[in-house]
């Protein structure tokens, strides 16, 4: 249990916009990139994330203080990312949605210091490829991929975020894992002992 | 180790959880087939790219505009927190202070002789007594504090006396209900079903 979200919360509770404000800035990335990766592009991702902070605001009365608020507040993030996904699929065309553009967009805005010279023999295109395999993944699977693996979180806390038992959401991870492994591994063939690989 | 069998292993490796599974077995079957090595080899590759998608930056102005969005919160929004909450305990306070205030009210009135009715000039006062005389009929309901009330003539309405008795040849003097009130309890009693009355517009409905 995080300590400084609970003062921030309390304070929060009785009206205190900047211990509100304060929250947003602890969490705004980390739900602005949950929602781009489950979305895929930076406009809905915004959209979805200004969206969960309101929530958070008009609901904060009924946050209940015995769960992590992380995971209140991936609750909401994540409900509303299915449900604009499911509310696009009927309303525009695949193709509408779908911008090329818009993938390569993440990496301009990149902070380039983020990447070790170690990690940096992964390119580009192998990133983005990985964020594509992702987009491509049924939202079931799409939720748990991105708390794992862009927020980070253990199984257990994904668990509790998505109301399923731990034992479905290691079945999920290893649906999701080899179906992007099976996407990228077109592409490249050939493994070298030390887990390098080349371009075929 | 048979190839189908290996696959739950790996993933459970990667999710750091190898626990009961036979994974030196495991180890050793990968040594000598290469399918469910290169299949192994492929996950990991996998695992590091998925761990090394990069953090997109939120848009800059991220904080203002949701801060521009979120509904004014007016200075009654606690009040109105706590009646929501507590609905109850809320209604029960109001009521209780409302009541005292009149109880302490009444408490500190003197023990003056008082007389309600729209048809007082038809009434003889003696003393502390209110008589109704012979032939004479009030229209009306007719109230009388700290006193008796004597009744020769007729009443058309209710009667209430509080603090006092009622004195009557026979029932039929009086056409609506009479009242009698000479204890607190019962004073209380009577103002609970004439709270209403009491209450100030605004509180109803509001």
């Amino acid at each position: 249990m995080n300590f400084v979200d609970n003062k921030l919360i309390r304070k929060a509770k009785a009206g205190d916009m900047q211990a509100f404000a304060e929250l947003v800035y602890q969490y705004k990335d980390k739900i602005f990139n949950l929602a781009y990766r489950m979305l895929g592009n930076t406009q809905e991702a915004e959209d979805v994330s200004q969206e969960t902070f309101l929530r958070v605001y008009s609901n904060i009365d009924r946050y209940d203080e015995k769960y992590k608020f992380s995971t209140w507040i991936y609750k909401i993030a994540t409900n509303l990312s299915i449900d604009r996904i499911r509310k696009r699929r009927t309303t525009y065309s695949l193709d509408d949605y779908w911008n090329e553009e818009e993938g390569l967009d993440w990496y301009t805005r990149l902070p380039n210091q983020s990447i070790g010279p170690e990690e940096s023999i992964i390119s580009n295109e192998e990133i983005n490829q990985v964020h594509k395999a992702i987009l491509n993944l049924p939202e079931k699977y799409r939720v748990i991929m991105t708390l794992r693996y862009v927020e980070d979180l253990s199984i257990k806390e994904i668990s509790e975020i998505v109301n399923l038992p731990i034992s479905t959401v290691k079945t999920r991870l290893l649906r999701g894992r080899e179906y992007i492994r099976k996407e990228i591994s077109n592409k490249y063939t050939t493994v070298d002992r030390s887990g390098k690989y080349e371009m075929s | 180790m048979k190839c189908h069998e290996t696959e739950s292993i790996m993933h459970a490796y990667l999710d750091d959880d190898i626990d009961g599974y036979p994974y030196q077995e495991f180890l050793e079957h990968i040594k000598t087939c290469h399918k469910c090595k290169k299949h192994f080899e492929e996950l990991k590759i996998t695992e590091r790219l998925l761990k090394q998608l990069p953090m997109v930056s939120t848009p800059p102005d991220f904080v203002q505009k949701l801060m521009q969005q979120l509904p004014q919160k007016e200075s009654k929004t606690r009040i109105k927190r706590w009646l929501v909450k507590y609905p109850v305990v809320v209604a029960a306070s109001i009521f209780l202070l409302l009541f005292s205030i009149s109880l302490v009210t009444y408490m500190e009135q003197d023990n003056e002789l008082k007389i309600v009715t729209t048809d007082q000039a038809k009434l003889i006062v003696k003393g502390n007594e209110v008589i109704v005389p012979e032939g004479k009929k009030i229209i009306g309901d007719l109230i009388i504090e700290n006193g008796n009330l004597k009744i020769n003539g007729e009443v058309k309405g209710n009667v209430t006396v509080i603090n006092g008795d009622i004195l009557m040849a026979n029932a039929s003097q009086v056409d609506g209900h009479t009242k009698q009130i000479d204890r607190l309890y019962e004073w209380i009693w009577y103002n609970l079903k004439n709270l209403w009355t009491k209450i100030p517009p605004y509180f109803i409905g509001g």
